[in-house]
């Protein structure tokens, strides 16, 4: 390899070598005649003597420069020299050539830049192959471990092989007397930093001691925020802030590369665990127990709250040692949580839980799971892309080739062997094939961070564009696209008749015609194919944002919050909440106001194991979804009460409890039974705490517009007074930017430690819902476009040169008498019939592959057999349309002056 | 071919052993320019080695293209712009296993010369 690559750089420089070999050799001369003269010869004698033991120059001369050639290489040089001389004598042949293939080429790169970028990226850590988290035994999540897990862990495995940390919380920070605002924080054990070999760019990072309960709070940042909120990373260096009311002090400054082990997020605070309670920080976790047995509030001393992702840093050897001690750590935390779970078959269930070592050398993102399928979709039309560029580059090189045959003719006529002139066709293939690759991967970098905008929005994704990797599969599919795009030219020079070709008589038979009309019958089924997707996804996804999502959308606007991260305690939620409500009922434009503690459409949801009481109801104890709101909240989003009551400003904490529950839920859990009048509870045996079902209410797509609306109940936050709600809903009249703006504007003055965020309209919200299939469905309908200009672009150019090899023919029918309009009418039939091969093959093609399992699984639905059809009749209109002026100029050619030419 | 000193009949390198002269060289001198490395085999060789000098230089680019020894410009002891090669990592490994080659080869060709009916 490496004297491979050293001769190919020697070949370059041959000249410079020869050169550097003179001047040598004149040293050694001189340096042996020196010599000479010192031993008593006479310099005519030295000289002479000097010359004689260096031998043949001239053939040393020619020794060295043979080790500078590589006469194969050299051959194919020439061959793409000559090409590019070839192309540069038709600069709008290649300008066209480098153009389709380059956006076939820039769709290709950034498809797989972004990929890999997500799916594959490695963490920026040294080493990140040794990374591996502990996940669940049936699926790729991370497993929620206790404190105690890992400290068992700990005492197992290496001091810095070891390492956790929480799901992201939001926290409310304030620096001065700035406002409060929300940034992204995680909560990560004292050995975090030392097990991913991260350095800090300022400062220090957290270490065990840091982690200790008692130890000063104190903080490490990224950089970003860093140089936002105080100018610059040293600057930040000591500097304290409130986080949820508590002072921290930084002490550390993160560098710019290392923004979270979740790719493309950035995490703005990192505190230790040891904050957990004293930041009254308490959401993504797990936890089993109740108001019977409730849990330590310190959840690194409680063993029944898992709320910490295992991360282990393991060399091979060990890897295995790893396995066996986080099984046997687990065990502990099951055990432990066992004791609290009251029957003996979720028991068994809870103790048959296992988990997974696995390398995460990207360590973990949800985003992965979710855009798998979208890549998928994108790599799927991008193929296509890349296909339909081949076959109209592959069209319009046989139109070259057949354009070349009296030049190709003579070739093959003085001798130049079939395989010396294909290799020809192949080089100027090559060199087509390594311009578009370049101009397409210049337009994919340049385009990237747009992409990243729009597929995958708030998230910094890291670029691959540059790397080896990209360029690797940049390199595999110019290799791919030469071969694929000059077997056609090559097929047509294997067949030529040499004698026939220098006359211009049928040199290639029918089979060029044949081949040109099978190259664009195939860019049509692929234009085509692309039409019917795009156009299914764009009709799912305006069908999905109009049905009936169960709530109302355009007047309701809703804020998220968190109280307790602000400082409030659990007594004076009830108060601020009631002062919240005061606040915005008095600006313009508010009709009415309510709060929930997850909502609708917030990316949060929260369950609890639930049973009826009623031995008919077929519904057994499990966790379901649960909420809880105040009054008037199913009215202000326009959700539907089927039957019973809403909640009343008459629950109280000591009215008997009450339930509102979704017709999913009456479904599931009461089977046939009236469900206005069951009794629901917590524990496995009635108690003073079970609640009443008051209302039922219509099924609403709470979680998400893809999923079905879940099986859900509500309680009264008047019951619950030291709930903590989360989420605000306004019903608004008029223009709700208006109301956005004055809202905030109120909040901000009469609670001014408190972050209201991600304030949207619940149809903005359901718009953001969709947003990755929004793009995708955005971008396959350019890439449809795309498509449907190649495949015309395609037709017009190979029908005219169709048209233009039947010149003599066409020529003699016109001399003899011939009807110009159905010489243009014979153009335009032969053109429908292509079109119409095309639109069967593409309409087949599009009602058959969603079919086949794995692509159907990248498509919300197959495309229905009417959008197929519509499909099918635009390809055949494009190609008679395209076909247009190629029969125009056939039927208005002057005939004489064509028999002159031939 | 000329003699520089009253000396027993000159033997040509043999053909493949001038790779392995021009790396033990450069292992033993450090970086040394052609000249040098010419006159150092036939010192060492006590002159019965007779080295057709023009033939090293292809050999030395050869040597280069296989990453077994670097280049560089310099000045000589003479005051005078010459390229200097030396030995390099990968040479080195080289240079052992040819040793060990040629040593079994002598090995062995004299054990059949030694050899007695």
């Amino acid at each position: 390899m490496f004297t491979a690559l050293r001769r190919l750089r020697d070949l370059f420089r041959r000249e410079k070598l020869v050169a550097e070999f003179t001047e040598e050799m004149q040293f050694h001369l001189a340096e042996a005649e020196a010599e000479y003269r010192r031993r008593g010869h006479s310099p005519a004698e030295a000289q002479r003597l000097a010359h004689l033991d260096f031998g043949n120059a001239t053939r040393a001369r020619e020794d060295l420069r043979e080790r500078a050639t590589w006469p194969r290489v050299e051959e194919h040089l020439r061959d793409l020299r000559f090409a590019a001389r070839g192309l540069m004598n038709r600069p709008g042949f290649a300008l066209g050539v480098i153009l389709v293939l380059g956006l076939g080429f820039g769709a290709a790169a950034l498809v797989n830049g972004l990929v890999r970028a997500v799916i594959l990226s490695p963490l920026p850590v040294p080493s990140p192959e040794e990374i591996h988290l502990i996940v669940e035994s049936d699926h790729d999540r991370p497993e929620r471990l206790s404190r105690g897990t890992l400290a068992r862990l700990e005492e197992n495995l290496a001091p810095d092989q070891v390492a956790g940390f929480s799901g992201l919380a939001g926290l409310v920070v304030q620096v001065g007397r700035e406002p409060a605002t929300k940034v992204t924080g995680l909560l990560v054990t004292g050995n975090f930093f030392r097990t991913m070999r991260v350095m800090p760019e300022t400062g220090r990072l957290l270490s065990v001691a840091d982690d200790q309960r008692g130890a000063p709070p104190v903080a490490v940042v990224s950089q970003t925020w860093a140089r936002e909120r105080f100018g610059s990373s040293s600057a930040a260096l000591g500097k304290t802030f409130s986080v949820n009311r508590q002072q921290v002090a930084v002490v550390g400054v993160l560098p710019a590369s290392f923004g979270s082990i979740d790719v493309g997020r950035t995490v703005d605070v990192w505190l230790t665990t040891a904050q957990q309670l004293p930041l009254r920080i308490n959401g993504n976790a797990w936890s089993i127990g109740g108001d019977d047995r409730p849990n330590d509030p310190d959840w690194n001393r409680e063993e029944r709250i898992a709320w910490l992702t295992g991360l282990l840093r393991l060399p091979e050897s060990a890897r295995a040692v790893a396995a066996g001690a986080t099984a046997r750590a687990f065990q502990g935390q099951l055990d432990a949580a066992a004791n609290a779970i009251d029957t003996a078959a979720d028991r068994e269930e809870h103790l048959r839980r296992k988990v997974r070592v696995v390398s995460s050398p990207g360590g973990y993102s949800s985003l992965r799971e979710g855009f798998r399928s979208t890549g998928a979709l994108l790599a799927a039309l991008v193929g296509v892309i890349l296909l339909l560029a081949c076959a109209n580059v592959s069209g319009l090189l046989v139109v070259r080739a057949l354009a070349r045959h009296r030049e190709l003719g003579v070739r093959l006529a003085l001798g130049s062997g079939r395989w010396r002139v294909g290799r020809l066709a192949m080089a100027e293939t090559l060199l087509l094939s390594a311009v578009g690759s370049a101009v397409g991967w210049l337009v994919a970098l340049f385009s990237y961070a747009a992409a990243c905008r729009v597929l995958l929005p708030g998230r910094n994704v890291p670029s691959l564009m540059s790397d080896s990797g990209q360029l690797l599969v940049m390199a595999l599919l110019t290799v791919l696209t030469t071969a694929i795009c000059g077997l056609g030219p090559v097929m047509l020079i294997a067949r030529m008749e040499p004698l026939a070709a220098v006359a211009g008589r049928g040199a290639l038979g029918h089979a060029a015609g044949r081949l040109g009309r099978w190259l664009v019958a195939a860019q049509l089924g692929l234009a085509v194919l692309l039409v019917a997707v795009a156009y299914t996804l764009g009709l799912e996804m305006s069908r999905t944002l109009n049905e009936n999502p169960g709530f109302e959308r355009g007047q309701v606007l809703a804020a998220v919050f968190d109280a307790r991260a602000a400082g409030y305690d659990q007594a004076q939620f009830a108060g601020l909440f009631e002062r919240v409500d005061a606040t915005l009922r008095a600006v313009p434009g508010v009709s009415d106001v309510s709060f929930a503690s997850t909502g609708i459409l917030s990316n949060m949801r929260s369950a609890s194991g639930i049973q009826p009481r009623d031995p008919r109801a077929p519904g057994k104890p499990e966790a379901r979804q649960g909420d809880v709101v105040r009054p008037g909240y199913f009215r202000l989003v326009g959700m539907t009460l089927l039957s019973g009551r809403d909640f009343s400003r008459d629950d109280r904490p000591d009215t008997p409890n009450v339930v509102v529950v979704s017709a999913a839920f009456a479904r599931e859990v009461f089977g046939d039974l009236d469900p206005i009048g069951q009794r629901l509870g917590f524990g496995t045996t009635p108690d003073q705490d079970d609640m009443t079902v008051v209302g039922v209410v219509a099924d609403a797509k709470i979680n998400s517009l893809r999923e079905k609306p879940p099986a859900i109940f509500w309680r009264s936050a008047l019951q619950l007074p030291e709930h903590d709600l989360g989420y605000l809903a306004i019903r608004t009249e008029g223009s709700v930017d208006a109301v956005r703006g004055a809202a905030q504007a109120a909040l901000a003055q009469a609670e001014p430690g408190l972050v209201f965020s991600r304030w949207q309209t619940l149809d903005e919200r359901m718009i953001n819902d969709l947003g990755a299939e929004r793009a995708t469905s955005r971008i396959a309908g350019l890439f449809a476009a795309v498509a449907l200009v190649l495949a015309s672009t395609g037709v017009a150019a190979s029908f005219s040169y169709l048209v233009s090899i039947q010149r003599r023919e066409l020529a003699l029918r016109l001399a003899l008498g011939a009807d110009p309009s159905r010489i243009r009418w014979g153009v335009l039939r032969d053109a429908a019939r292509v079109g119409v091969i095309g639109g069967l093959a593409g309409l087949l093609a599009a009602w058959l592959l969603p079919r086949i399992p794995a692509v159907g699984a990248l498509l919300p639905e197959a495309p229905h057999l009417v959008v197929c059809v519509i499909a099918a009749v635009c390809g055949v209109v494009v190609t008679v349309l395209s076909s247009w002026r190629p029969a125009h100029v056939a039927a208005t050619s002057d005939p004489l002056l064509l028999l002159k030419c031939q | 071919m000329a003699n520089m000193s009253d000396t027993p009949p000159r033997l040509d390198v043999l053909q493949g052993t001038l790779d392995l002269l021009i790396l033990k060289t450069l292992d033993t001198l450090g970086a040394q320019h052609g000249y040098g490395i010419a006159r150092r085999i036939e010192q060492v060789s006590d002159s019965v080695l007779s080295l057709n000098q023009g033939t090293l230089y292809p050999a030395l680019l050869r040597l280069e293209q296989q990453a077994l020894i670097s280049t560089d410009w310099g000045v000589s002891e003479n005051n005078r712009r010459a390229k200097f090669y030396s030995l390099t990592k990968r040479g080195r490994l080289r240079l052992g296993e040819e040793v060990g080659n040629w040593q079994r080869m002598t090995t062995a060709v004299n054990a059949i010369l030694g050899a007695t009916a």
